[in-house]
């Protein structure tokens, strides 16, 4: 999937390029609202979740200690993300201690 | 990752205090099990400190899952796994370091990500801070475990807000992934902010209230420290030392009897229902903090013509 730029990469590694830089960054959308966690502290994570081959919006909240998880409903490399669910372990809401 | 090596992807994650490890461990029809706290070669739970935040790869390419944590001082720890094979027989937590000293993330709450940034075949290391900032240390291959070189900023720390913008915050953590599929590395930052909604307008009447107000809560809030310092003698009382004096083991046991002890108490439930409701009521007049936690998209930029290499 990345292979087609490590050549470059590569040389610029050599030259001492490696960091490309960045656009300036956007926030993610939920709909048409920025995605926001309760209590903030997101910790995002972008994988096939549920194994339909688009990569899904996984992301952790302080907020009881709950993950999210955003299905992506627009293309694998054009993700767009609408409602999301909490991981959900044994048939309930899955929580890690927040203390 | 398929952290127990039953072929399925599973989901590993830290927390808050005391910062135990969780695995939710993926079954054979998608769900998942209830989380497990994952424990070293001596049944020890692998809580590093605080605020955890797990990532598992094999760090020294022996074939097996190793995990690099960070936690709320800052570090980066390395949770190595003995086993060499599907099995998790995780050894103590070592410090990783760079030049002699350790790795510590600016302003604590530090996260580790490994991934293979410049494409050369070597783990790289990148190190999340909680001033917002992401630095990447370039792992030079070697014999076990990647070397580390000098780390470089890939994401500034943020600066100060225009009024009405919002940056990205503080406590960056982060996953590097192809979004666009461009052939760049693009990276996804979440973060940590707050936006202040500032005091409303009041009318006469309401800064009439919102001074009486204010008067009220000083008067609870000091019953509300007697009624809990006389419940503390009383359980000081049962235990026959002060708190103070008490030893690390009597502390917990302290602890709990005493807020099974206030949580008896009629007084201070009650003053702590009064408690509560004025500063319900008194919110309203006072400008409020609204936290927030984006995920923010930094495309990484294609590399526009091919780079001198010198050689």
């Amino acid at each position: 999937m990345k292979r087609a730029l490590i050549p470059l990469v590569v040389a610029g590694f050599a030259a001492g390029l490696y960091a490309q830089g960045f656009e300036a960054p956007v926030r993610l959308n939920a709909g048409d609202a920025p995605i926001s966690v309760d209590v903030g502290h997101a910790a995002p994570y972008y994988a096939d979740f549920d194994g339909d081959g688009k990569r899904d919006l996984l992301v952790g909240q302080f907020g009881e200690g709950k993950l999210r998880i955003y299905k992506n409903v627009g293309e694998d490399n054009a993700p767009k993300f609408k409602d999301f669910e909490y991981l959900k372990a044994d048939g309930e809401i899955a929580k890690v201690p927040t203390g | 990752m398929d952290l127990n090596g039953d072929g399925r992807k599973d989901i590993l994650t830290g927390s808050y205090t005391p910062g135990d490890l969780y695995l939710f461990a993926r079954k054979e029809d998608g769900s998942f099990a209830k989380g497990e706290v994952l424990k070293d070669k001596d049944g020890n739970s692998i809580a590093v400190g605080r605020a955890t935040t797990p990532y598992a790869v094999d760090w020294d390419s022996d074939g097996d899952l190793d995990l690099l944590v960070g936690d709320i001082q800052g570090y980066a720890w390395l949770v190595a796994n003995e086993s060499g094979g599907t099995e998790l027989k995780f050894a103590a937590p070592t410090k990783l370091q760079h030049d002699g000293k350790d790795i510590k993330a600016e302003h604590g709450d530090s996260q580790v990500v490994i991934v293979d940034w410049n494409g050369d075949g070597t783990h790289d290391l990148l190190l999340a801070h909680g001033s917002g900032a992401v630095s990447l240390y370039v792992g030079i291959a070697g014999k076990g475990a990647p070397k580390l070189s000098a780390p470089v900023t890939l994401v500034e720390k943020p600066g100060a807000a225009k009024e009405g913008e919002i940056l990205p915050g503080s406590r960056a953590k982060v996953c590097v992934s192809d979004v666009d599929g461009d052939g760049a590395l693009d990276l996804l930052l979440g973060d940590f902010g707050y936006i202040m909604h500032p005091q409303p307008q009041l009318s006469d009447e309401e800064k009439k209230e919102y001074e009486a107000l204010k008067e009220l809560q000083k008067e609870v809030s000091a019953k509300f420290s007697a009624v809990i310092s006389r419940v503390q003698k009383d359980v000081e009382k049962e235990f026959g030392k002060e708190r103070k004096d008490l030893s690390k083991e009597e502390q917990q046991k302290f602890a709990e009897a005493f807020s099974k002890a206030l949580r008896a108490d009629e007084e201070y439930l009650a003053v702590s229902k009064e408690n509560s409701e004025i500063y319900q009521k008194i919110a309203k007049y006072q400008p409020k903090r609204e936290y927030r936690g984006n995920v923010w998209l930094y495309k990484g930029k294609k590399a526009e013509k091919e780079p001198v290499t010198g050689n």
